[in-house]
């Protein structure tokens, strides 16, 4: 056989091959066969309201991505052990990534710093320790403060005296010395309290300065105000739930800085798959907040309310 | 320039092969059929493709808007039934009897509420007050129902605000109809609201949208979306609303680009509603595909070609193997192989041509022998004629010297004369022989030398000398008797009595060597040599050399170029004359031809 034919017979031969190679890959195309990320999603649910939408946007968030998601719902009230349990074990099924919301930030980052397998953590909550968590995910304090501040300075300076409501909860105080820190600047009095009827009520009768409460969370706005009469104190609140919402229709709460936990839960989500996936990623997210009043409530309702 | 392209071609065709040739047509052809049917194929496939996903883009939003008619007819009925068979006519059993109708559609229906004109509440199931600081008459549901009072609206999704409860916000979608309400003997007007759950409404698109990729919307005749899979995501910004002027396009197949992706999009209205149904496939889905596809029908064609190529190859070689052969044994037949046999497999034709070209070679063969053949007859007979014309001279002389000796009363030399010439005539004609003994030969030799040496009066002396078993070798005959007429001619000129003319015959293994030697004037080198060679012309006084020229020319042409004469002479020493023979017996010679 003549050179040329054997050289064209085996060119035409080579061609095949890479064509066919072409055909069954996506060497061209550049579809990724994306892999199905393993994410794990452990949520201590203390009673909060927006638990719901941030299922929802972990869900949302997941499906764009191609996770498959594992959400476990803890109840507040399970004891520690039960919750790291419920981490061993998904460690063990070989989860790519972990987004905690919990309270319990300190025991369940020492647990998983004996573990020997390293993976990505994003944590939802405030003020993660550094360098223990990939990706933290909250809601702008700083801004959010100072926004705060700032209306509650232009209406009512000097004169006002802010007290912080806080629960047991470990988050919720370290939101209320976050907030303390920040209102340190301004010309109003600040003061926490751990709410209670009798605290509260005595804290109203004392002193003459305009008493600015402001619950900081959900369910102690919530509480707070049932403690209150018509008109006889100022309530704001950090965080909303429909029955404070409700409550700001009944002029029972002035106004709330509301966060979107369905947005936290999709960046949630987010960082945890490009964590997973070892791409670059933004370690430090914070949603903004928006200052909800019965003014303007139903136009922020697509904010407040994540139809689906 | 054509020309020239042309010239350029043909002038490269011409080097090449039969079988590059025949090869080429094949792959050059296999290729233009296999890639014009391919792309052909290709194209035919990806429109069937593009029409596969239309329509199937089609079928989708077909079946949910079968869906999507059917829950819109069915609140409609809802809605009729409220109205034509409660509010109108049962004025006091209005309660439950929206208590029963809310129970039978409360999986569908968020609430439902009856307000007069000045937006105060009749009824309202489950049990609600309106909220106090919400003025229905105001809301978008309210002021359309009067608006137009004979239509059913419907409205984009919002939150159910205007009730107090303690359950949550949800979303509906707000279903209002203007209704004249029965109170005791007055009519009076209000609006009739059934707030829609959006979660039954979505339920339909959720079980219809298979993928991200692959997907369902719902938006009003405005733009505004009703219903999206990514709704929650568009809200916070996350994600591009679709443009609202999609709402405008009218029923049919688009392919468009929505959210910053190429799509193909399917666009179905619902019935009385006006909403327009979005179902969306993305291209690059498609497009991956047809990439593929492309490069499929690409491998199938070079699978095609490398067939054609490795069978080309062979039907090539099976088609021109025989003609080449067929080449290659005419080259060797123009080279001189006439005896080769020629190749005659392949097909019909080559086998004939095969077969003619033997045939010619054949007759070729025969034909040059034939040639050669009557040319050596004719030499032979041209040397036999010449050989003839030479007798004839010497018999007239002889008899001549005969008839002068009887005048000279020298009866006894006449007598010797003519008895050796009767010897020397029968010699001659040995009975129409060409080929007799040595010993006939110088015997015939003897005898014209004794009519010589009579007729010269002991001019010269002569000898005949043979060796021991010459007497019966074969020899031409009359091939001595002209070598020693030259000696005697000659030679013996101007030798008076001095001259000596020896014949020796005698035989060196299978060579016969017959020597006449004189001693006469001899001759140069080159006359010598031009005695020999027909091509030159030699002329002396007595004669042009024939009979000497005549003599080697006959022993060549019946024994071979290697025999002949030799001539070895000097002037005034004398000649010898070498007739070199092969020495055959007689009666051996048969061999050459008589």
């Amino acid at each position: 056989m003549g050179r040329v034919k054997k050289i064209s017979i085996t060119l035409v031969a080579v061609l095949m091959v890479v064509f066919m190679v072409l055909a069954s890959t996506n060497l061209v195309t550049g579809e990724e066969q994306e892999e199905i990320k393993k994410i794990s999603v452990i949520v201590e649910n203390q009673g909060e309201s927006g638990t719901d939408d941030f299922k929802r946007g972990i869900e949302e968030a997941a499906n764009a991505k191609r996770a498959d998601i594992d959400y476990i719902e803890i109840n507040g009230e399970e004891e520690t052990e039960k919750i790291l349990e419920y981490i061993r074990r998904e460690r063990e099924n070989g989860v790519q990534a972990m987004i905690l919301l919990t309270d319990r930030q300190q025991t369940v980052l020492q647990y998983l710093e004996s573990g020997k397998k390293e993976m990505p953590l994003i944590w939802v909550n405030l003020d993660s320790e550094d360098g223990k968590v990939t990706a933290n995910i909250t809601f702008d304090t700083e801004v959010m403060a100072q926004e705060l501040a700032e209306k509650i300075q232009k209406e009512y300076g000097e004169q006002a005296e802010v007290v912080l409501l806080t629960n047991e909860r470990d988050s919720v105080k370290k939101l209320s010395l976050v907030l303390e820190q920040e209102f340190a600047g301004y010309s109003f009095a600040v003061t926490r309290m751990k709410i209670s009827r009798n605290a509260v009520r005595k804290c109203l009768d004392e002193g003459e300065k305009k008493k600015i409460f402001i619950g900081c969370s959900a369910d102690v706005t919530e509480q707070a105000s049932l403690f209150f009469r018509e008109n006889e104190a100022v309530l704001l609140g950090i965080g909303y739930s429909d029955k404070v919402l409700q409550n700001i229709r009944e002029g029972k709460i002035d106004g709330v800085m509301a966060y979107s936990m369905y947005s936290i839960g999709f960046y949630a989500m987010q960082s945890a798959v490009t964590a997973a996936e070892k791409k670059d990623f933004e370690p430090e997210i914070q949603v903004p907040c928006k200052w909800i009043t019965k003014e303007n409530m139903k136009s922020e309702y697509d904010f407040l309310f994540p139809i689906y | 320039m054509w020309e020239k392209l042309k010239q350029k071609y043909l002038k490269f065709l011409l080097k090449q092969s039969m079988r590059n040739i025949i090869y080429a047509i094949i792959v050059i052809l296999t290729l233009g059929v296999a890639g014009f049917v391919g792309v052909f194929v290709s194209r035919n496939h990806k429109e069937e493709q593009k029409q596969t996903v239309v329509e199937d883009n089609q079928e989708l939003a077909e079946q949910i808007n079968v869906s999507m008619s059917q829950y819109i007819h069915s609140m409609m009925r809802l809605s009729d039934t409220l109205y034509y068979d409660i509010i109108k006519n049962e004025e006091g059993q209005m309660e439950p009897m929206f208590q029963a109708m809310y129970d039978g559609y409360k999986d569908y229906v968020e609430s439902i509420a009856l307000f007069r004109q000045d937006g105060t509440l009749l009824q309202v199931k489950p049990a609600l007050s309106v909220e106090a600081s919400q003025d229905v008459t105001q809301e978008e549901w309210f002021r359309q129902a009067f608006e137009r009072s004979e239509n059913i609206h419907f409205f984009p999704p919002q939150i159910q605000d205007c009730f107090e409860k303690d359950t949550g916000f949800p979303w509906v979608i707000p279903m209002s109809r203007f209704v004249q309400i029965s109170e005791g003997n007055f009519v009076k007007e209000g609006v009739l609201l059934i707030n829609i759950k959006y979660s039954a409404m979505s339920e339909i698109f959720r079980n219809n949208n298979p993928s991200p990729e692959r997907y369902a919307f719902l938006m009003d005749g405005s733009g505004r979306l009703i219903y999206h899979p990514r709704h929650a995501l568009i809200n916070s910004g996350f994600m591009e609303a679709p443009p609202a002027s999609l709402a405008a396009y009218k029923d049919g197949s688009y392919e468009t680009e929505i959210s910053g992706d190429a799509v193909f999009c399917c666009i179905k209205t619902v019935g009385y509603t006006g909403w327009k149904i979005v179902s969306v496939i993305s291209q690059e889905r498609v497009q991956g595909y047809r990439v593929k596809s492309t490069f499929f029908m690409l491998a199938v064609i070079c699978q095609v070609l490398l067939f054609f190529m490795i069978v080309g190859y062979y039907l090539s070689a099976v088609l021109t193997n025989p003609i080449r052969n067929l080449e290659e044994d005419v080259k060797k037949i123009s080279e001189g192989d006439l005896d080769l046999k020629v190749h005659t497999s392949g097909s019909f034709e080559v086998y004939h041509l095969g077969r003619s070209i033997q045939k010619m070679s054949v007759k070729i063969r025969q034909l040059m022998q034939e040639v050669i053949r009557e040319q050596e007859e004719k030499r032979k007979s041209e040397l036999d004629s010449l050989q003839a014309q030479i007798t004839p001279h010497f018999l007239y002389n002889t008899l001549d010297i005969v008839v002068w000796m009887i005048e000279e009363d020298r009866k006894e030399d006449a007598a010797q004369i003519v008895t050796s010439l009767a010897r020397l005539l029968r010699i001659s004609l040995s009975k129409g022989k060409n080929i007799i003994t040595v010993s006939d030969e110088l015997e015939h030799v003897r005898n014209y030398l004794t009519i010589q040496s009579l007729r010269a009066k002991d001019q010269f002396t002569w000898r005949i000398e043979k060796e021991k078993g010459v007497d019966c070798l074969a020899v031409i005959k009359l091939i001595v008797q002209p070598i020693v007429e030259n000696a005697i001619y000659h030679g013996m000129e101007g030798m008076y009595g001095d001259g000596e003319i020896v014949i020796h015959a005698y035989r060196e293994e299978d060579d016969l060597y017959i020597s006449v030697k004189d001693n006469g004037m001899g001759m140069t080198q080159e006359q010598a040599e031009a005695l020999l060679d027909y091509t030159r012309e030699v002329k002396t006084a007595k004669g042009n050399g024939l009979g000497v020229r005549n003599v080697h020319e006959r022993i060549r042409l019946h024994f071979g170029e290697a025999y002949g004469l030799k001539i070895i002479s000097e002037v005034d020493e004398g000649t010898e004359v070498l007739l070199h023979l092969p020495a055959v017996m007689y009666g051996e010679h048969e061999k050459w031809a008589e």
